[in-house]
């Protein structure tokens, strides 16, 4: 063989092996055909490309499933041959990934949504359907001027906290930071759904016991209440109440009562939180609610689900 | 000593540092509170030993040995927390605090008496009674009082 196709046939991928490439071509005077030598440059040049992934690489793997078509052609002697069923045919046998459906997709206008106020802005990312976040209750509790000092002046930035519940057991808070206080406030938006988890909750109405809980200069005491109490507590603690749906408790901030921070200690208070389930399984103890199995429980006033 | 002090302390420590198990000096009082926290189930063993460790077959006690022997109590943990948060003495050498069998019951209801909060669901309160170291619901149950001494939780 002469050196040029034998510097090209080290190249070949490992599954054609000892396979000939029988398409129909002129044959030079030393015994090279024209299209192999072109399919083969193709290919040398389809290698020496990055190949960055499965997908991004589509031209790369293109060529080769041209060559595998028409190897299968060449087995089935040329019969009239469904083009499609035949590319499935080859991709199954030499377990290429397909495409995916989204990788290409034009029409991205379902990504993201413009909700009325350019400070609702929703997009796939954010894991949550369309229509539960527009049901879901987004407070915009702290909104701050903060300023960068540097040597050529001061940098003003907007700064938001936006506590984001579903009234059903589910909130998260987010931060956010931006040069004007509306895409503070959505960038906020974004972060508090994006970590919003569940908060555990007695009957659904108030938390399983009382939480004692210090976080930075905050000192939260939190007291589990009785059905139709209502939230006798601060009133960014009772806006939090809101969006999780905690309807009875009772509470008292000692120390800072910086809104910002009052807000922090008051999530990671309710993530401290013993659920008798958890207690059981760690302690070894069968556990009864008192108030379910004996006195037949005191059912809530209200419904669980506030309407938003 | 005569009180649970040094072994409340010595629990949260031992919980703190995610200890395997912890050495408790062998009293008759620290038997009888590491028995009420067995049986609520913060620690998953007690067990006779020395300094060193647990013993492998019986050894007594006696005056010769007392100075190396320990209880040894194996720490339990749960979901990579410990189960035992907080344990804390309610009588002190400077207030005792006695209560008798009405007292208990306000208590373990969860109403406060007191400078004594009430027991939160998941808490127990350690009582000394004339029937013994147990857990204020079982002292309840018999209808006695006693005397407060740890807080559990």
């Amino acid at each position: 063989m002469s050196a040029v196709v034998a510097r090209f046939a080290r190249i070949l991928p490992r599954t054609l092996g000892t396979r000939t490439f029988a398409v129909k071509t002129t044959v030079r005077e030393d015994g090279i055909d024209d299209t192999i030598i072109e399919e083969l440059e193709a290919l040398y040049q389809s290698r020496s490309e990055p190949l960055l992934g499965p997908y991004e690489s589509i031209q790369a793997n293109r060529s080769v499933i041209e060559l595998w078509k028409q190897q299968k052609l060449a087995e089935m002697n040329e019969q009239p041959v469904d083009m499609k069923a035949l590319e499935k045919e080859v991709i199954k046998e030499y377990s290429v990934t397909p495409k995916p459906n989204d990788v290409d997709r034009k029409d991205s206008s379902d990504d993201i949504r413009i909700t009325g106020t350019p400070e609702m802005l929703w997009s796939l990312d954010l894991n949550v359907p369309y229509e539960e976040f527009r049901r879901l209750a987004k407070k915009t509790l702290v909104v701050k001027r903060t300023v960068q000092m540097t040597r050529l002046g001061k940098l003003p930035s907007m700064y938001a906290l936006v506590v984001v519940g579903n009234g059903n057991g589910s909130a998260g808070y987010g931060e956010g930071k931006a040069n004007d206080a509306a895409k503070a406030v959505m960038f906020a938006t974004r972060n508090a759904i994006k970590a919003m988890n569940h908060i555990p909750r007695y009957d659904d109405r108030t938390i399983f016991h009382d939480i004692e809980h210090k976080f930075k200069a905050t000192k939260l005491v939190l007291w589990a209440r009785r059905p139709g109490f209502g939230c006798r507590v601060a009133p960014i603690i009772h806006e939090i109440c809101e969006c999780i749906g905690i309807q009875d408790l009772a509470g008292k901030i000692h120390g800072s009562r910086n809104p910002m921070n009052v807000i922090k200690t008051v999530f990671e208070a309710l993530k401290t939180q013993r659920v008798p389930s958890d207690l059981a399984k760690a302690r070894g103890l069968r556990l009864i609610d008192v108030n379910h199995t004996y006195y037949q429980g005191i059912t809530p006033t209200r419904s669980g689900r506030p309407k938003f | 000593m005569v009180g649970v002090y040094d072994l409340c302390a010595r629990v949260q420590n031992g919980f703190r540092a995610r200890l395997g198990r912890i050495a408790v000096p062998e009293t008759k009082l620290n038997l009888a509170v590491s028995r009420v926290l067995y049986n609520q189930g913060f620690v998953s063993s007690v067990t006779r030993g020395t300094h060193v460790g647990p013993d492998e077959s019986y050894v007594p006690t006696t005056n010769l040995n007392v100075a190396e022997r320990r209880l040894w109590l194996t720490l339990k943990y749960y979901q990579d927390s410990p189960v035992l948060r907080k344990m804390r003495c309610i009588s002190k050498p400077s207030r005792k605090i006695n209560c008798d069998a009405n007292q208990f019951r306000t208590l373990a209801a969860g109403q406060a008496w007191s400078i004594v909060k009430g027991v939160n669901p998941g808490e127990i309160i350690i009582v000394s009674t004339t029937r013994g170291v147990m857990e204020i619901q079982d002292a309840v149950r018999y209808g006695i009082g006693g005397n407060l001494l740890a807080r559990a939780n």
